[in-house]
């Protein structure tokens, strides 16, 4: 067992660490993480300049502007980010899943107009996935398409869009065949969004920003061209995941131990009762738990992507990542609320303090996860 | 970069996983349940012919030149069967110590099995593990202390003694030795309590060498309790898919299939922590092998231990009974927590690297 990086890895790391040093433009500090644009214009412009360099997405092909990397390479870079806590590409979903899905089913002229937008920011992209009536259970969605002419008319409801609000264009999941299996009649269409008979309406959280939307279909007629893959294929079309991005999960963890560092360093500047708080017994205990679990999110994290490195068969690190994730990304708020006392709900930690409420809901709630590991991993038979 | 068991470790896995599965069941660790040696001459015969015993030794001192993710594969497996005999405290303990401290006279006998050796370092009114200082003195090479939790102690032929300015060599034999069982749950370990009154010592260095020791056998606790803790969820799973209530498997019912995914969750969240901490008891970064090894420890007692009480409530009633084996390995799972020092302690060594 060896946990370091080969001399061509390290090389690569030192090249990009060199690379960051002289082209982090100052104002994209602190813009890392999250899905979410705080600086559109700002974001986009180191997106294309991350693009033109060669690490926007390093694991996609050549021909698409990756670097054809192993997800060691992408653990790599997003290690790297980090360190100079700077964001990715701001198609954080498009790169790695609405992508895949475009070079594998896609026509010529689809991969030539979306694939190097996306890749540099210059267009951003929007999942159509959820309704107000199909979260967990996706594939009964109900937003429908027909086929008249050269269009689809499509009507219906989408909700939770990251980046819906910037977004120029879609992957959208209709339901083209109603009498069939309910994951049989769904079709991927790659929308244009400032198509007539279109709203994007922000959804405002509970921490006051627009991170999603929720996107209304009104008899708008799309172009028949926009159709990703067969018809009726769209399950399975949006299921690509091809291995382009696979280090994508390491994301989870670098933000959480950021934060974690942060919540350390802020109590050594701390006192409470004329002593300083970082000497406090209780106030220890908590970090070092935190802390703990931030490393173990790592820990599982390499392992998974170690696992995919080496080709192996994925063992079931990748199901519990988002599990591991948001049991500590709440746990790391409650420590904050614990050791900070009213601090706790200002500034970043109070925002944080809302924002983790949706840590074990966004992509996937934990209750379906854990429902999903028992069955797939542990081979639990399912209820009646 | 690499995660995880080479595919000589996996051979080594089969085949000690074979000799367990014909010698030492559970039923062997119940049949020992009142002996202090804890095993049957066989099975620690056994362990020695396959030069498991002698794994970390060097093949100058006639062991077999391993690495400590080698012994990591050999513990989880005997943790899988709760193996009760001194392997630890000897195998991981006394071959260390020996190492570090360059008594080849007591490495050779060790790691063939017939020497039993322990390390005796706890005291009672101090913190259990490595950061405090011993109390124990030595005075014309004779040592005075009390020590507890020294492993398998009441079979030790010898015990690597940490005192105020260094470690001695106490021999079993020595006048002025008492050894006590201790009265713990954890009937799979035996520690013992030891007293030194004037008993002749012998120094063999100073106390540089206990934390890469500890840090050791805190590992070798870990993979032991990751082995216990994989069975707890292997039997939980079995059970819960043929366990018929309100007419169908327990384990379709939601709360039971999320208290099984949450041990999953438990267990390879430390897993994870074993593989990164192995690796790095063999690299070059001895700061990084330290604070691994604090995690593994402090990990085991924040998430381990509950697998093995999620078993016991999943089996219900039954997980309550002697007869069945989750209590074997629920105690197995608390001791290792407790040895070397709680979850607690550890947590604020932690604290004392990272804040």
């Amino acid at each position: 067992m060896d946990w370091t990086h080969s001399k061509e890895n390290e090389a690569f790391r030192l090249e990009l660490r060199s690379w960051l040093e002289s082209n982090v433009p100052y104002e994209v500090h602190g813009l890392g993480g999250g899905l979410s644009l705080t600086n559109v214009k700002v974001q986009c412009a180191w997106n294309a300049q991350l693009a033109d360099a060669g690490y926007a997405a390093v694991g996609w092909p050549k021909e698409y502007g990756g670097r054809d990397a192993g997800p060691l390479e992408q653990m790599i870079v997003l290690e790297e980010l980090d360190r100079v806590d700077a964001p990715g590409a701001v198609n954080v979903i498009g790169v790695a899943n609405i992508a895949p899905s475009i070079m594998h089913f896609g026509t010529d002229e689809q991969k030539r107009r979306f694939l190097k937008p996306m890749l540099r920011g210059d267009d951003i992209w929007s999942q159509g996935f959820s309704e107000p009536d199909a979260g967990s259970d996706l594939a009964s969605l109900r937003t429908t398409a027909v086929l008249d002419g050269d269009h689809f008319v499509v009507n219906g409801q989408k909700i939770w869009n990251s980046l819906g609000t910037h977004a120029r264009y879609c992957e959208l999941l209709v339901r083209t065949d109603p009498g069939v299996s309910k994951h049989a009649g769904i079709t991927c269409l790659l929308v244009d969004l400032t198509l007539p008979g279109i709203e994007v309406r922000p959804i405002i959280t509970i921490t006051g920003e627009t991170e999603f939307a929720e996107i209304f279909f009104d008899d708008a007629r799309i172009p028949k061209e926009a159709l990703l893959g067969p018809i009726n294929a769209g399950w399975q079309v949006a299921m690509t995941t091809l291995a382009y991005e696979r280090a994508g999960v390491a994301s989870l963890h670098l933000q959480a131990r950021r934060r974690i560092r942060q919540l350390i360093q802020k109590v050594g500047s701390q006192t409470r009762n004329g002593r300083p708080l970082a000497e406090d017994s209780v106030v220890r205990h908590h970090l070092a738990k935190s802390f703990l679990k931030g490393e173990h999110l790592r820990f599982l994290s390499d392992r998974a992507i170690g696992r995919d490195a080496a080709g192996l068969e994925p063992g079931p690190e990748g199901s519990l990542m988002k599990l591991a994730w948001t049991a500590c990304d709440k746990f790391t708020a409650e420590t904050a609320d614990r050791v900070l006392g009213p601090d706790a709900l200002a500034d970043q930690w109070g925002r944080q303090r809302l924002r983790v409420q949706s840590s074990g809901i966004a992509g996937g709630t934990t209750q379906v996860n854990k429902n999903i590991i028992a069955r797939r991993v542990l081979g639990l038979p399912k209820g009646n | 970069m690499n995660t995880e068991f080479s595919e000589e470790q996996e051979q080594l896995r089969s085949e000690v996983r074979r000799f367990l599965g014909d010698q030492a069941s559970l039923t062997t660790t119940r049949e020992h349940w009142d002996d202090p040696r804890g095993t049957s001459d066989p099975i620690w015969k056994g362990l020695v012919e396959m030069g498991l015993v002698g794994l970390l030794a060097s093949e100058a001192a006639g062991g077999s030149g391993g690495t400590m993710a080698d012994m990591g594969v050999v513990l989880q497996e005997l943790g899988r069967v709760a193996y009760s005999g001194p392997f630890t405290p000897s195998a991981v303990g006394g071959v260390t110590m020996a190492t570090l401290l360059g008594a080849d006279d007591l490495l050779a006998p060790i790691a063939e099995g017939s020497l039993i050796a322990t390390v005796a370092h706890a005291e009672s009114q101090h913190s259990l593990s490595h950061w405090s200082e011993p109390e124990t003195r030595v005075q014309d090479s004779h040592l005075t202390g009390e020590k507890i939790w020294a492993g398998h102690g009441e079979v030790a032929d010898v015990f690597f003694v940490t005192a105020r300015d260094g470690v001695y060599r106490v021999d079993r034999s020595a006048e002025g030795v008492h050894v006590e069982p201790m009265d713990t749950i954890d009937r799979t370990r035996r520690p013992a309590r030891v007293r030194f009154e004037n008993a002749r010592c012998e120094r063999l260095g100073d106390l540089s060498v206990v934390e890469s020791v500890i840090d050791r056998l805190v590992l070798a606790e870990a993979a032991d309790s990751i082995g216990a803790a994989e069975i707890c969820l292997e039997q939980s799973v079995a059970y819960a898919k043929e366990r018929k209530q309100f007419d169908q498997p327990i384990g379709s019912f939601q709360a039971v299939a999320h208290l099984c995914s949450d041990m999953l969750e438990a267990i390879e969240l430390s897993r994870a922590g074993l593989h990164f901490a192995l690796a790095a008891a063999s690299g070059d970064d001895a700061d990084e092998f330290h604070l691994a090894a604090v995690m593994c420890k402090a990990q085991l007692g924040e998430t381990l231990t509950q697998v093995g009480a999620d078993a016991i409530q999943i089996f219900g009633g039954v997980g309550f009974t002697w007869e069945y084996d989750l209590h074997l390995y629920f105690r197995r799972l608390h001791g290792a927590d407790q040895m070397l020092a709680g979850s607690d302690e550890w947590l604020e060594e932690l604290a004392s690297l990272v804040i």
